[in-house]
């Protein structure tokens, strides 16, 4: 594709963009998360930098579309564990599919679904909060990436994401509380 | 369930707010959001202390990052540190070489850095946050102000950056122990403590006549240089802009520790959480007070206030009541305890009128009535002692002075100084243990293992060329006049210790101490190491004409008084040995050896003459119960003729 082409019309390319990720992470997901070893940034930044290598993308573009594969990572892991891991989680026979679906959050080792909840619940509660989170863990920016992205002072973004990490971490440890009483 | 964005906006306030003020603030929320709230806190602090990395992405590969973020900045690290472990480090900041983190702050990151070209180490304080106009300007001013500062008992503040709006204070890097860790939760000598405060009183002074006030004077922002023991007060003036490093109220500039803080300060603080306006009355008063509060901490080993939380010490603190009764110990000398209680006075009128005032008082009184505290010997002030001295029993005394002690009885006295230690010199964990004091004197009869020091000595001599030649002692040949010698001990265990020079008889100055730097300094933490000199290339030259050399290394696992104490606890017999070999031996592991063991060669006619060096040897080990000798003895020879063809 020539240079001009993308760089210049920039609906064409965020459709790619939109496009070549959802292929590229469908095809990554499916071989990688099982297990783990690819974590959601290095997946997100893996398929960005091919994509501004093969020059689809324009390199000062570069955050706005790791944030846009964060949240488009996000939404084929928990579709994909959807799929395979059916909604009953608990039964026997999906044990596998569950394990499956295990997001290693740095020895935390939580369900991508229940993660998935988690984040719904913060944005409900926090949006900026969510955003951060979601292209922190899931996109892998940095702070001043997301400050950008959003507009935002870093202070703001550092208070965002406390808040972000506190509340999930508060949030998924009572329910794997509650999951432990029920058992 | 709560206001729209109430729950962020409460917990963005906890996170930036002292404690005690968050925990007034919070009093009056319902209760279910105060639980969330501090649930909430919790988790914040666990996932900062803890250093997790819950929800932090992957690490990127190399080749990832490179695209990704670009070489690495200041600012992305600055903004992932949360822990010193896991902080990616920059490599440079302007003209630093960052080293290591020496600590991570909520709000900030402290590096050890090198300046590239002056070769100076420095402490870099590193804001994660950038600051506001305003801020910035309130910054630099108290950046200006600092830079006037220049007294030998202050951290000397060199640089003030902003990069990126982030504030980078750049300091003096001091290599010690903060006063804090040093003592512990046992009293010091008083003499020591009289000292130590009057030196503290005399910076405060230099500081107070530049206009500046700490407003944090505490242990924990007092380092004790670990080469000489010298003070230097840390994180000078800098309260009024603190918020910008550490986690403190941006509302407040106060940022004092409560068992340190005067009423009329602890006043205001609870004035300002229940909202009533009142002037700060932070003055050079509070200063003082601190430097009351630190005296009373070194003469009784415990804080003003005993409390449970904070609302309570702040109580405590508002009413000034503490318990002066714990300065009726009779070790510690009426004057001393009057002018504690004089710094410490509820109204701040009634304390000394400045710094210098109580410095003079600890001068004055101290020289008039109060010395002979600081000049007794070891073992006669051994209730008091033990923490910082190395307590010469009346049983070893008299062990020393009654018993032969022969090879064979000292074989049979195995020694290990690591279990008949006490516990403050090991670790700082244990420095800060509340389990029951150790006793002060163990049982000679306890077994005592050794742990060998791994001592070398470098001989640098000169060929009959002039050339300046450098080898292991004796390896090269004979030791001469002008010869010089640099000797280098790695310990087993952090050790405090003398190394003595026992020069040829005759010499202008016999018994000579080369570390430390006087007989008169308490070395203040234990060493891993000791290099003499200290300068690389440099020598402990023989000028004093040829005769025996001898150098002592007395190491122990607790700390050692001044040497001129310690001197008089062995007898004051160092100088009076003679002895002559013709080769060199070694006093090592409690054992004379020569050098045909340490170095396959060597002579056993030596022996008789080095019985005067071995038993002094044992009678510095015999001495104290915690103290080994590594030694080395030779003899220096005239320097020959040069011979010319």
């Amino acid at each position: 594709m020539a240079e001009s082409e993308n760089f210049d019309n920039p609906f064409d390319q965020a459709d790619l963009v939109q496009t070549e990720l959802r292929e590229l992470m469908e095809q990554a997901v499916g071989s990688t998360l099982p297990g783990g070893g690819l974590t959601p940034s290095l997946l997100v930044h893996q398929v960005v930098r091919d994509l501004v290598e093969r020059r689809i993308v324009n390199p000062a573009d570069r955050a706005g579309v790791l944030a846009e594969g964060a949240a488009t990572a996000r939404k084929l892991m928990v579709e994909r564990a959807r799929c395979h891991g059916g909604a009953q989680p608990d039964e026997a026979s999906d044990s596998c599919e569950r394990s499956r679906r295990l997001l290693d959050l740095k020895s935390v080792p939580v369900d991508i679904l229940d993660l998935d909840d988690a984040l719904e619940k913060l944005g409900e509660e926090r949006p900026d909060a969510l955003k951060v989170v979601e292209m922190r863990f899931f996109g892998g920016l940095t702070f001043d990436e997301i400050a950008a992205q959003l507009n935002a002072s870093p202070h703001t973004v550092d208070l965002d994401w406390r808040f972000g990490r506190a509340w999930l971490y508060r949030f998924l440890s009572l329910r794997s509380d509650n999951a432990h009483k029920h058992n | 369930m709560f206001q729209d964005g109430q729950l962020f906006k409460l917990f963005a306030e906890g996170i930036q707010s002292d404690p005690v003020v968050w925990e007034s603030l919070a009093a009056g929320l319902p209760e279910e959001l105060r639980g969330i709230l501090r649930e909430l806190l919790e988790a914040d602090q666990e996932l900062s202390c803890k250093q997790s990395q819950f929800l932090e992405p992957a690490a990127l590969e190399p080749a990832l990052a490179e695209t990704a973020a670009g070489p690495q900045s200041l600012d992305s690290t600055v903004a992932r540190g949360q822990g010193s472990q896991q902080v990616p480090v920059p490599q440079l900041l302007g003209d630093y070489q960052i080293l290591n983190v020496i600590a991570v702050h909520g709000q900030g990151i402290v590096y050890r850095a090198d300046h590239t070209r002056l070769n100076r180490q420095v402490v870099i304080k590193v804001s994660k946050n950038p600051l506001d106009d305003q801020a910035q300007r309130v910054l630099i001013e108290e950046g200006r102000s600092l830079a006037t500062l220049s007294h030998p008992n202050i951290a000397q503040v060199y640089d003030l950056r902003l990069d990126n709006g982030r504030p980078c204070l750049v300091m003096e890097y001091i290599e010690g122990r903060n006063l804090a860790d040093w003592q512990g939760d046992r009293p010091a000598p008083p003499s020591e403590a009289a000292r130590l405060v009057r030196t503290l009183a005399l910076a405060m002074q230099h500081a107070h006549s530049k206009g500046i006030i700490h407003r944090d004077l505490k242990p924990a922002n007092v380092v004790l240089r670990a080469s000489d023991g010298e003070p230097k007060i840390i994180d000078f003036g800098l309260a009024r802009i603190r918020t910008a490093f550490h986690d403190q109220p941006e509302q407040s500039s106060y940022g004092g520790t409560i068992a340190y803080m005067p009423p009329e300060q602890a006043q205001w603080l609870l004035a300002r959480m229940r909202g009533e306006p009142m002037d700060d009355p932070t003055t050079a008063h509070t200063d003082i007070f601190a430097l009351g509060a630190i005296l009373y901490g070194l003469l009784t080993g415990h804080r003003l206030y005993a409390f449970t939380n904070n609302s309570e010490g702040l109580e405590l603190a508002a009413a000034g009541n503490f318990d002066t009764g714990a300065l009726n110990d009779e070790a510690i000398p009426k004057w001393l305890k009057d002018i504690c209680c004089k710094a410490l006075a509820r109204n701040a009128r009634e304390r000394f009128a400045s710094a210098a005032e109580l410095a003079n008082s600890l001068e004055r009184k101290r020289s008039t009535q109060g010395d002979s505290v600081r000049r007794r010997p070891a073992y006669l002030v051994s209730a008091r002692w033990g923490r910082f001295g190395c307590v010469v029993t009346l049983a070893a005394l008299l062990l020393w002075a009654v018993v032969p002690i022969g090879y064979q009885h000292y074989q049979s006295r195995v020694r290990e100084i690591a279990s008949t230690s006490p516990p403050d010199s090991a670790d700082d964990s244990q420095m800060h243990s509340a389990g029951p004091a150790p006793p002060e004197s163990p049982p000679l009869s306890q077994p005592l293992a050794r742990q060998a020091a791994r001592v070398s000595y470098e001989h640098f001599g000169i060929t009959a060329a002039g050339d300046t030649t450098s080898s292991t002692l004796f390896d090269n040949g004979d030791v001469h006049e002008q010869d010089a010698i640099r000797i280098t001990a790695n310990f087993p265990v952090p050790s405090y210790c003398f190394l003595i020079a026992l020069n040829p008889p005759g010499s202008e100055q016999p018994v000579q101490l080369c570390f430390p730097a006087d007989d008169d300094t308490v070395q203040p933490l234990p060493m891993d190491r000791l290099v003499y000199p200290e300068q690389s290339g440099q020598g402990f030259y023989f000028s004093d004409g040829a005769g025996q050399q001898i150098f002592l290394l007395v190491r122990s696992k607790a700390p050692l008084p001044a040497f001129r104490d310690w001197l008089i606890g062995v007898g004051n017999e160092l100088a009076t040995v003679t002895h002559q070999t013709s080769g060199i031996w070694y006093w090592e592991d409690g054992e004379l050896v020569s050098r045909h063991r340490r170095h396959q060669r060597g002579s056993v006619r030596d022996l008789e003459g080095t019985l005067a060096f071995s038993q002094l040897c044992r009678q510095i080990e015999s001495s104290s119960a915690h103290c080994l000798v590594d030694a080395v003895t030779f003899p220096v020879l005239p320097r020959p003729t040069p011979q010319f063809p």
